[in-house]
């Protein structure tokens, strides 16, 4: 059993994508949630991840597009319906409460990149290296919060995280402003040497846990 | 452009080996051809994790006013010693750094 | 500045689609498996989490050590059994 994810039970939707090896989408409900699954058998096992995780991921913006979601990592697999529901169970109360300040929001993800220097000829100082690197550090923390501060009347909620490429920050935005919150950003200056790449909408997946 | 931290290969398969509950798997795929660079692959790439966030934590603990100049200028040889090697070794299995990004599912935002 | 939608159907996008189911998301046992030649040989089911020294050190009761310190809770929403 494969489970995709996790909704209230209104409103009732349809689910027209069809899950992975072309098994049908069906749901369960559980204290006063519904879990989307398909079934999976070994066939799918021996499958590209990249095609299977696709496909995972249509069936959930499928469902997403509809309400929101709280999905499961791929793979989420599971023995029987009776494992998944009993899952649910026990984390029901926080899934309610998470569901219900989610309900009308959508998470938008602002990538900032800012390619590396290359290595120097290893004449430098330890302590330069590092002044370099808190140097890197900071100025992508600036070119974040000015972003952040731009879309400022957009966002519910930020949060943010260093990665190697660069930095990112993901923006709680309500359902229905997320396309004139692309449109902000579309419009905002970028500082040279910075790349920065605005997606969305997505599954409020960075708001799971209340901060 | 986004971290490209999901980087499975067309050849890899998903992990159902796993009878009883099992979440994401990140997969690891070693074949006689590549196995050296396999298993450095895998080596490195945790190495490289682990870098990243010693290199955090000095940066912050730099910033946190909280050590010598020795210690910083020390910290500051090791990590950048250590990144040059990671480079090194990388090269020397026919790695980019970018190869360095495989997917470990979840277990890579362990150092968030 | 550049905005996408992930509707799109361009390398990058598919990326970003692969990056959020692979790695966020409920997690109810993360593991990391080793395998060769297509046979699995090597499970890693990992439950620590790793912490920084700092924050470790802030949850020591006076005096005590490191090895203690650290967290071996299970994972989130680990299912029991």
């Amino acid at each position: 059993m494969l489970a995709y994810c996790i909704t209230e039970t209104e409103p009732d939707i349809q689910v027209a994508s069809v899950g992975l090896e072309g098994h049908a989408i069906r749901s369960l409900t559980e204290s006063g949630l519904r879990c989307f699954i398909s079934d999976y058998g070994k066939e799918a096992a021996g499958k590209p991840v990249r095609e299977s995780a696709l496909t995972f991921s249509r069936v959930l913006q499928d469902i997403f597009g509809q309400l929101a979601i709280i999905p499961f990592c791929f793979p989420t697999l599971l023995p029987s319906e009776a494992e998944i529901a009993g899952f649910v169970r026990e984390n029901a109360d926080e899934y309610r409460k998470t569901l219900s300040r989610l309900r009308d929001s959508v998470q938008m993800d602002v990538h900032i990149s800012l390619p590396e220097q290359k290595l120097e000829a290893g004449d430098e100082s330890g302590t330069d290296y590092l002044k370099k690197r808190l140097s890197r550090h900071q100025h992508l923390e600036r070119v974040a919060e000015e972003l952040r501060r731009a879309a400022q009347p957009w966002i519910q909620d930020w949060r943010q995280r260093e990665v190697a490429a660069g930095m990112r920050g993901h923006a709680l935005v309500a359902r229905g402003l997320a396309a004139s919150f692309l449109e902000k950003m579309a419009g905002i200056e970028i500082p040279a040497g910075f790349h920065v790449r605005v997606t969305g909408p997505w599954p409020a997946a960075e708001f799971l846990k209340e901060k | 452009m986004p971290d490209q931290k999901a980087n499975p290969e067309a050849n890899d398969s998903v992990a159902l080996s796993m009878p009883e509950t099992s979440g994401a798997t990140g997969r690891i795929e070693c074949s006689p051809e590549n196995i050296e660079q396999g298993l450095a692959k895998l080596v490195l790439s945790l190495i490289e994790l682990l870098r990243q966030l010693l290199e955090r934590q000095a940066i912050r603990r730099m910033e946190g006013g909280s050590l010598t100049d020795q210690q910083v200028e020390e910290m500051g040889q090791a990590l950048m010693k250590l990144e040059a090697k990671i480079h090194e070794l990388a090269t020397s299995f026919g790695l980019t750094p970018a190869d360095l990004n495989i997917d470990l599912g979840p277990l890579g935002r362990l150092v968030d | 500045m550049v905005i996408a939608t992930p509707d799109q159907q361009d390398e990058l996008t598919l990326l970003e689609l692969l990056d959020h189911v692979l790695t966020t998301g409920v997690v109810i046992r993360g593991s990391l498996v080793i395998s060769l030649a297509g046979v699995d040989l090597v499970y890693l089911g990992l439950d620590v989490i790793l912490t920084s020294v700092e924050t470790a050190l802030r949850q020591l009761p006076a005096g005590g050590t490191l090895a203690g310190a650290l967290p071996a809770r299970a994972p989130r929403n680990r299912k029991s059994g």
